[in-house]
């Protein structure tokens, strides 16, 4: 089951040899929810503040489908 | 598109002396007549004469004027934005030279506010300044809003974030909202009620599993505080960040509510819908 997950900023020293360019493209044997995922990527999940799942708005409890695209985003308040 | 007649600066001042208006008022009044002044003549191709009215007409308020805010500053006002209130409690520092607009090396030390209030008095001495050298706070917020046709957040801390958001909400603006870590940024146009923050910085990814709410001290070392921010992260941002104003301001048609995140190291732009 092919998926695609793209990591912002800090959350991208969690995973080594990050590709912001391509992202992680990877291949799950089974179905498993965006915060299993997050724990097998070893992305700690009080990081994590923002979800993207396939560009809408999404939470842990969420199943990841074949094919689908997860953003992980930690809290961002730069200006 | 026939030749438009324009107006200079010089001419602008006759104008204004000799009729006892000031020269925003001169450049309004030529614009009603499709008289272009001279320094907007180049927006003619993405503003009518009407719009650049509407924008001469119309006040902003850029809370924070650091990073992003210096460039939204200076941007709004070579658009002909024709108002604008300025806040920022904070100084000038050495480390704010690789990135924020208006800091030099001669006004280090200087309140960031009126940095940027004597920037854009030197770019555009017709814009109508209010100044002030001091952070939002629910209690000073209705002073700063007051009169603004639309609002920018560009703050540097989320609980400052939610305040603007919060009195924005109660006054009935539109805030543009901005944030910038490292080489990415996200920007969001929140329409006046519109709850955008409090979804993507309240009610992220923790509260899904109903956990976190009391953890998030422990989470509080935000990307920007380990990354840093580079140089062109905020110019890219803040440009997004004014085009959103302008276009709001000018009664352009708005895109859909969304959260927007560019990430410069990959040279991607990806819209989020919330």
């Amino acid at each position: 089951m092919p998926i695609t997950v793209m990591l912002s900023t800090t959350l991208r020293t969690c995973v080594p040899g990050y590709n912001p360019v391509t992202g992680l493209c990877l291949d799950l044997p089974e179905s498993l929810t965006v915060g299993d995922l997050a724990d097998r990527l070893g992305l700690p999940r009080g990081e994590i503040k923002i979800i993207m799942l396939n560009g809408r708005h999404a939470g842990f409890a969420q199943i990841v489908r074949d094919g689908d695209r997860i953003g992980y985003f930690p809290a961002v308040g730069g200006g | 598109m026939g030749v438009l007649r324009t107006i200079s600066l010089d001419e602008i001042a006759v104008q204004a002396k000799t009729s006892g208006r000031t020269s925003l008022q001169v450049m309004c009044s030529c614009l009603e007549q499709g008289i272009w002044p001279l320094r907007f003549v180049r927006n003619s191709g993405v503003f009518s004469a009407e719009q650049q009215r509407r924008l001469l007409s119309s006040k902003a308020a850029i809370i924070g004027c650091g990073g992003l805010g210096g460039h939204v500053a200076t941007l709004l006002t070579r658009a002909g934005v024709g108002s604008l209130a300025l806040c920022d409690g904070d100084a000038f520092s050495e480390s704010n030279l690789n990135r924020q607009q208006v800091c030099r090396e001669s006004n280090l030390g200087c309140n960031k506010a009126e940095a940027a209030a004597a920037e854009v008095a030197a770019l555009a001495s017709h814009v109508t300044l209010r100044v002030y050298p001091e952070n939002l706070t629910a209690q000073n917020a209705d002073a700063i809003l007051l009169g603004a046709d639309i609002a920018l957040d560009c703050l540097d801390s989320i609980p400052a974030r939610l305040l603007l958001q919060k009195q924005a909400t109660a006054l009935g603006l539109t805030l543009i909202h901005a944030a910038i870590a490292g080489e990415e940024g996200f920007f969001a146009l929140v329409s006046p009620g519109a709850d955008t923050l409090q979804r993507i910085y309240e009610s992220g990814a923790n509260d899904a599993e109903g956990t976190n709410r009391d953890n998030r001290e422990q989470i509080s070392l935000t990307a920007e505080a380990v990354l840093g921010v580079p140089t062109t992260t905020p110019a890219v941002i803040a440009a997004f960040q004014a085009t959103l104003a302008l276009q709001a301001l000018t009664g352009k048609e708005l895109p859909p509510p969304a959260l927007h995140h560019l990430d410069l190291s990959a040279l991607t732009l990806e819209t989020f819908r919330l």
